[in-house]
């Protein structure tokens, strides 16, 4: 301050803050017999004086050399100069009659010029304070701003509007014309961020005119890959003028922005009148930091959207799902029927279908989409209507077995399909036909199906054919099972063979035969399709359930 | 899953070894979307070292199956253990791939 403004204000205060202290100089002197004590500014204004009643008013304007090292008109006035960091800031001037000053004047121009000093110390002292005291006050407003800054952000929830009131808020806390930010695109699901101009940056700022230049925003990009803090003033004498200072830009502050302590943003601000100087820089760089820190909060918020928004898509299709399985255990006489499905995710590509017509034979089906999930899902729900359509417009001749024809128009319709995408399925097809008291069914590649004739232990039936979407036609035949009361029919999926304990045993198609073989005598359909179950259930606990379960239980009665 | 890859003139051999499932499946798919069409269609995968294979697994063979006989040739099996033939036998996909004893055989009968 004292090098840019006039000495006087700062005289003023420090006669304010000061006077008990010179009031008491100047009754010293006063008494001692000098005419008048006053204070006089570089420029040669009065400050202060103190008179003698006696004596007239100081007369101003009269010159004294001190560089005459003389002490210049001894007769008239001392005079001591007021130094304070090295410069002048006025004078103490002493008016004296030499007739009554008790004392030699070169005694009393040292007192007065180590008074002077003294005051000299104390205007440093009280510049100073008001230095320290001016930048508390802009540092309040700094943080009163950075206050709003952070408040007026968190209500943004989105890349795109995050951006730009983080440029518009800068631009106006640090007083530049122009704010642009960018944001880096570090393969972020697209969900989460929408780019606009191309696929790997994010733009937003004013003024418009600076945002459609592509050449500058391409300068801005050069900065971002740097990843380093940039001032240019016109007077920065190391960097090409020529690439950088343009008609719109006069002077530039780039400060990278750590979005989770990656550098993937940042603040730009362009064109500051005074340009941008250390304490615009601190700003600007506690900007940068609250902006990283809001950037970071609106990505956990996207992602946790897209999360949210993937589970309830996800428990739509489990829904759908669960409503393209049987609801209930048809009646069919002579048998007793049961089914049930477990996926091992929230959707899967086990399916079984059954299909009662009137005048119709009883049709039924189960089938394992290969892989788990979504695309398994999906096939399955194209695999399950495909059998239903089939099925159910199968000519109505008189004793015509359907299995391997409805597998064969399964394959005809979803083979392309499934080499398309890499997968297949492997499907059951089962017919009863209650007045010969037989099962007939055919076998695409499904396993396990056991057969268990009333008083006889239970086998594994093996398919004869590969699953549909593996060869362009179907291998399988139609096989014929005794089906009278007693006699029992289990078709699974792989998730009960290859169930698997904690130490890794799988539950096998051994303990499956035993089991069936203990219970299919006393069970019905449905106790012993529940206790089966809960056996693979009890055979796995502690251990996540690794593929879909599905199970259906026929028993004739 | 590990792969090890040699060539007996013109046939390919992809000798695969660990677990072969839906969690290690990926190495496997992208070598044959790499590779299979720039210069093979003549491949033989050894599963000697394979101990267990799930229903992703078998889908990358019948994928890797379909595209060699796409082009005129085809793929062979060989070397499996006993749990995983048993798996290609429940599933019949041993009348859709042709699987051998050993590799010699697998690369001979793609004759000249």
């Amino acid at each position: 301050m004292i090098e840019t403004q006039t000495t006087l204000p700062l005289l003023a205060i420090l006669l304010h803050s000061q006077r008990p202290l010179l009031n008491r100089l100047a009754q010293v002197w006063l008494a001692r017999g000098a005419s008048s004590f006053s204070i006089w500014s570089r420029e040669g204004e009065l400050v202060d004086c103190w008179t003698n009643p006696v004596s007239s008013s100081p007369s101003a304007g009269r010159s004294v050399d001190l560089s005459t090292g003389g002490r210049v008109d001894p007769l008239s006035y001392l005079v001591a100069p007021i130094i304070a960091r090295k410069r002048s800031l006025g004078e103490l001037r002493l008016e004296i009659s030499k007739n009554r000053l008790d004392e030699q004047p070169s005694s009393s121009l040292d007192q007065l010029e180590a008074e002077a000093l003294l005051i000299g110390q104390l205007a440093k002292f009280e510049s100073e304070l008001q230095e320290i005291t001016a930048e508390l006050v802009d540092q309040q407003d700094q943080l009163l701003a950075l206050y709003e800054l952070s408040r007026s952000m968190r209500s943004h929830l989105g890349f795109q509007e995050t951006l730009q009131a983080l440029a518009e808020e800068a631009g106006r806390l640090v007083g530049s014309q122009g704010a642009v930010t960018l944001l880096y695109n570090q393969g972020w699901p697209s969900q989460l961020v929408t780019m606009q101009r191309d696929e790997q940056l994010l733009v937003a700022g004013y003024p418009p005119a600076l945002l459609a230049d592509h050449n500058i925003v391409a300068l801005f990009w050069k900065l971002q890959e740097g990843g380093r803090e940039f001032i240019l003033n016109p007077t920065t004498p190391e960097q090409s003028m020529d690439e950088w200072l343009t008609k719109e830009i006069q002077n530039l502050l780039f400060v990278p922005i750590l979005v989770q302590d990656k550098a993937i943003a940042s603040l730009v601000l362009v064109n500051k009148p005074q340009g941008f100087t250390s304490p615009a820089l601190k700003l600007v760089r506690a900007i940068s930091y609250l902006g990283g820190a809001q950037l970071e909060n609106v990505m956990l918020y996207q992602e946790s959207l897209a999360q949210a928004r993937v589970k309830t898509e996800l428990e739509l299709a489990a829904w759908i799902q669960l409503q393209l399985l049987p609801r209930s255990n048809p009646l069919v006489p002579g048998l007793e029927i049961y089914g049930h499905s477990n996926p091992a995710l929230q959707v899967g590509g086990d399916f079984y279908s059954f299909m009662v017509q009137p005048g119709r034979p009883f049709i039924f089906s189960v089938g394992d989409i290969t892989g788990k999930g979504l695309p398994a899902a999906l096939l399955m729900a194209m695999t399950r209507t495909v059998f239903r359509n089939a099925a159910q417009f199968m000519p109505r001749l008189h004793n015509a077995k359907f299995p391997t024809r409805i597998l064969m128009r399964i394959s005809d319709d979803l083979y392309n399909d499934f080499t398309q995408v890499g997968l297949f399925t492997t499907i059951f097809v089962g017919q009863y036909d209650p007045a010969a008291g037989e099962l007939h069914y055919a076998n695409a590649g499904h396993s396990p199906v056991i057969y268990c004739p009333a008083s006889g232990k239970a086998e594994l039936l093996e398919s004869d054919s590969p699953p549909v979407g593996v060869l362009p036609q179907i291998l399988a035949k139609d096989f014929k099972l005794k089906f009278g009361p007693g006699d029992l029919l289990v078709v699974a999926t792989d998730g009960f063979s290859e169930a698997s304990n904690q130490v890794g045993e799988l539950f096998g198609y051994e303990r499956l035969l035993e089991f069936v073989t203990t219970r299919a005598a006393s069970d019905s359909a449905e106790t012993l399709g529940k206790e089966l179950f809960r056996a693979i259930h009890h055979f796995s606990a502690g251990h996540n359930q690794d593929d879909d379960q599905t199970l259906v239980v026929i028993k004739g009665v | 899953m590990h792969l090890e890859l040699r060539k007996i003139e013109s046939v390919s051999i992809l000798e695969l070894s660990g677990r072969f499932d839906a969690y290690e499946v990926g190495p496997v798919v992208e070598w044959i979307n790499q590779n299979m069409e720039a210069f093979t269609t003549r491949l033989v995968i050894n599963l000697s070292g394979v101990k267990f294979v799930d229903s992703t697994a078998l889908a990358t063979l019948v994928q890797g199956m379909k595209r060699c006989r796409q082009q005129q040739g085809d793929l062979h099996l060989c070397c499996l253990q006993q749990p995983v033939r048993i798996i290609f036998e429940l599933t019949r996909l041993d009348r859709a791939i042709d699987i051998f004893a050993t590799e010699r055989e697998a690369v001979e009968t793609f004759g000249d």
